[in-house]
């Protein structure tokens, strides 16, 4: 795939063609997908807002200009999302939310962070270590989170997590840098040597 | 050419970008020749590695395969008011008649978006948010909201997400919007009605997708049953997603974090508690009066007490232990207006019950008192889709003066 296929396609899609944004879901759910379960460790939350992101990106296919990387467009559209969902969701009052979760309960939030196929004390270690890393990356400022989420997606650069959070490539370098401080500091049982 | 060198902050500041290669050449050597020179700062950068190697571990999260499915659903959903828009777009330069025409089209046309998230209850003892429904009210639920039933309940629930519901006594479950239930304790039957999109059971751990089929989910305090009974539902743990056919169940042990299955269901008896009749017994001085009621979701066939032959036996344990069979006449009530099914068997609905009076006078039973629990058992040549097994009461207490 190429920075050309995808505006090809997106330009059929501004059309209305139904393939070509096929093709663009098959191409990005994935990462997709990725981006937001990082964001908030629910799987089945995760998927809702992969689904959201490519109606919107559907029904303003009209507003389309070809000028820029596809991908930044698209993680711009999923980024937004992501921040006003967040915000109804901080205010919605629900038993069972992400807020009102307690660390470590078996809610199913953070079951999707284990690698299948390994022995019983290979899940468990799994296990606490998916829950360390979701609570690692719950407890940085949105800011920080959203540029270091990012940076863990397949080739994206700087210089697009710049553009689809609106700020200098400079302000990306130093917020990711101090993610992973923050982040080093969090998880830093799992970082000594020979773990 | 290694460009200014680099102090510490600057160094660890550009690690980052140095292990991703987007520093450009000279800062990357600068960044090298600071690294060469600092014991702190390559510490640092190992750090920095283990820390991408751990992120790497995580697995990586398979989507749904119906995620296009349920999209393409949602834009042909969508679809007519595109062409709501394009429709009016196009005339609306014309006069008279015509688009008068094409907005009363337009008028009629179905709303776009779902009607709002409502319950109709259908049966059942139910609180909303812990306060009690009455029968047959309609509600409007906010996500979030919880249902509870204190005895077992039926609800329908109307959000353009065709689901019906029967919740075992008990069970909490939580609405969560978008397609989403949480069940929180209890045991549910849920119908599915066939439509675009997953519906998703969420458990204390995992979850279920369900897109058009009739299934059993209980969730316990160690673990978690999923059985289907028509159609297919998967139940998906972390990146495990176990498709699981009709007759078959899955267990998730809530502990561990494991699946197992899928298994034949039949074992767990769960047709038993979806489908047969629940009996009850009440008794006074005068008459004995047996209950048997579908309580459940399906439709349930029995055999009929034949009122052409209305002699029944009753087994009584009295003072002197149990006595003979004793022949008795009854007569028999079928709640509602409608009449039995068939000559030898009879069709209750969801709801309906099927009394048996005895009246005691006729059977001549001494002063004492007795413990009686009626029994019944079907017999003969029983129509194919009878109901087969065998009903026990409660045991009431009976004292005759």
């Amino acid at each position: 795939m190429t920075v050309d296929d995808d505006r090809e396609l997106m330009v059929r899609v501004r059309g209305g063609d139904l393939a070509a944004f096929e093709a663009l879901y098959a191409r990005y759910r994935r990462p997709l997908l990725h981006f937001f379960h990082r964001l908030c460790w629910d799987r089945s939350f995760a998927e809702d807002l992969v689904q959201d992101t490519f109606f919107r990106l559907w029904k303003g296919r009209r507003r389309y200009r070809p000028t820029g990387k596809f991908t930044t467009y698209l993680f711009q559209i999923a980024k937004n999302h992501w921040l006003n969902e967040r915000e109804k969701k901080a205010r919605r009052i629900s038993p069972l939310s992400l807020e009102a979760s307690g660390r470590g309960e078996s809610n199913g939030l953070r079951d999707t962070v284990r690698a299948p196929g390994r022995g019983p004390v290979g899940r468990a270690l799994d296990r606490e270590l998916g829950e360390k890393i979701a609570a690692a990356t719950e407890a940085l400022s949105e800011k920080l989170r959203l540029v270091f989420v990012l940076g863990q997606i397949d080739g994206m650069r700087y210089a697009d997590i710049a553009e689809i959070l609106e700020i200098p490539v400079g302000t990306v370098k130093s917020r990711m840098a101090h993610a992973e401080k923050a982040l080093r500091g969090l998880l830093a049982p799992y970082l000594t040597p020979g773990e | 050419m290694t460009g200014n060198p680099m102090t510490c902050e600057e160094c660890r500041e550009n690690l980052e970008a140095a292990r991703r290669g987007e520093l450009p050449p000279s800062r990357a050597s600068a960044l090298e020749a600071h690294l060469a020179a600092c014991p702190a700062c390559r510490r640092e950068r190992e750090r920095n590695e283990r820390l991408a190697a751990l992120l790497r571990s995580l697995p990586e999260l398979s989507p749904s395969p119906d995620g296009w499915p349920r999209l393409a659903a949602r834009i042909a959903r969508e679809a007519p008011g595109d062409r709501r828009r394009s429709l009016l777009r196009v005339t609306a330069p014309a006069l008279g008649l015509a688009t008068a025409a094409v907005l009363a089209v337009f008028l009629l046309l179905p709303p776009a978006s779902p009607p709002p998230p409502a319950i109709l209850l259908a049966a059942g003892d139910l609180t909303a948010g812990g306060l009690p429904v009455s029968p047959g009210a309609r509600l409007t639920l906010r996500d979030g909201a919880e249902l509870a039933a204190r005895s077992l309940a039926r609800a329908e629930i109307e959000s353009g997400r065709r689901l019906e519901l029967t919740l075992d006594r008990g069970a909490r479950l939580v609405l969560e919007g978008r397609g989403r239930i949480r069940l929180a304790a209890g045991r549910i039957l849920a119908r599915v009605r066939p439509g675009p999109g997953a519906m998703r059971f969420l458990l204390p751990r995992g979850e279920v997708e369900v897109t058009g089929t009739l299934l059993v989910v209980e969730a316990g305090s160690r673990r978690a049953r999923v059985a289907v009974l028509r159609g297919e539902a998967a139940v998906v743990l972390g990146s495990h997603r176990l498709p699981v056919p009709a007759g078959r169940g899955v267990t998730v042990d809530l502990e561990g974090g494991a699946m197992t299955g899928p298994v034949p269901v039949d074992p767990w008896r769960i047709r038993d508690w979806c489908s047969s009749p629940a009996a009850s017994l009440r008794a006074d001085s005068s008459r004995i009066t047996l209950t048997l009621a579908n309580d459940k979701v399906a439709p349930l066939t029995l055999l009929r007490f034949d009122p052409a032959d209305a002699d029944y036996f009753l087994r009584i344990e009295g003072p002197e232990g149990t006595l003979e069979p004793v022949k008795v006449q009854g007569r028999m009530v079928v709640s509602g207006a409608r009449e039995p099914g068939g000559p030898a068997w009879i069709r209750l609905l969801p709801g309906e019950a099927y009394r048996l009076t005895i009246d005691l006078g006729r059977v001549g039973l001494p002063p004492g008192t007795y413990r009686v629990r009626a029994v019944y058992r079907p017999y003969g040549d029983l129509p194919e889709q009878a109901w087969r097994g065998v009903l026990r009461s409660e045991p009431v207490t009976l004292t005759l003066r």
